[in-house]
């Protein structure tokens, strides 16, 4: 005769929609924060904004290459 | 400081912000092909079970078993999905606090979106929301997918509405 041994656990359930939920969350978080910045004087993009446009040969493609 | 928009030839360009061009490409397109493929592999799965053994009386038993690990493989897709994001959403908002001028070493998201509130003001999304999210993270990498573990004497837990009950039969012995 077999002993069965049940282990109770208890672990993550992270579904689906609670990663689409995460992800959106997630994006008007930093949205929010971009805007903030924006509107601080701490950030202004003239300056680089002027040398890309008159200088720059780099490909504008993906802005992840453009991060200063 | 991040460039926002390019002027070439005379046209302006809009470009997303870094992040939000990470997660739709690296996390959101990504955990996609993942779930698509293990649907795949669990439908063939299901059609070899159906073949070899279609009126086995083990049939069902297999079924459900084929059916639970494509259950838990699509969980783990979730969760380093999950652990893709944070991480992503932390280096964000490092670039976030150096450009309020804040110092952003030795600190985790939590703190730093401490930061950021304020000095930018309170955000709409309240910070318990990220700091749930960097416990699944933690317990994640940490700690085995765990909902309870100890960390350094410290008992940290996931949120309740992360967590779930999980009940193994192992066959031990014989009597």
């Amino acid at each position: 005769m077999q002993n069965v041994v049940t282990v109770v656990t208890e672990e993550v359930n992270f579904r689906e929609s609670d990663l689409r939920e995460a992800i959106e969350v997630s994006i008007r978080q930093v949205k929010w924060y971009d805007e903030r910045l924006d509107e601080s004087e701490s950030r202004s993009n003239e300056p680089l904004l002027e040398r890309w446009s008159a200088n720059s040969s780099l490909p504008p493609a993906r802005s992840k290459h453009c991060t200063v | 400081m991040r460039i926002k928009r390019l002027l070439i030839l005379g046209k302006a360009s809009e470009l997303p912000h870094p992040f939000i061009e990470e997660v739709e490409w690296l996390v959101s397109q990504n955990h996609e092909l993942v779930l698509e493929n293990i649907e795949r592999l669990e439908k063939a799965e299901f059609s070899r079970l159906y073949s070899e053994m279609p009126n086995a009386p083990e049939l069902d038993s297999e079924l459900a078993y084929a059916a639970s690990m494509a259950d838990d493989l699509g969980n783990a897709a979730n969760q380093l999905a999950l652990v893709s994001l944070v991480t992503r959403l932390q280096h964000s908002n490092n670039v976030f606090v150096k450009d309020v001028g804040g110092d952003n070493e030795n600190t985790g998201l939590v703190p730093n979106l401490r930061i950021l509130n304020r000095r930018l003001g309170e955000s709409p999304i309240a910070i318990t929301f990220f700091a749930d999210l960097v416990s699944v993270r933690d317990s994640v990498v940490h700690a085995d997918s765990m909902a309870e573990w100890t960390y350094n004497g410290k008992t940290r837990r996931v949120p309740e509405r992360y967590a779930k009950r999980r009940n193994s039969r192992n066959r031990r012995g014989q009597l």
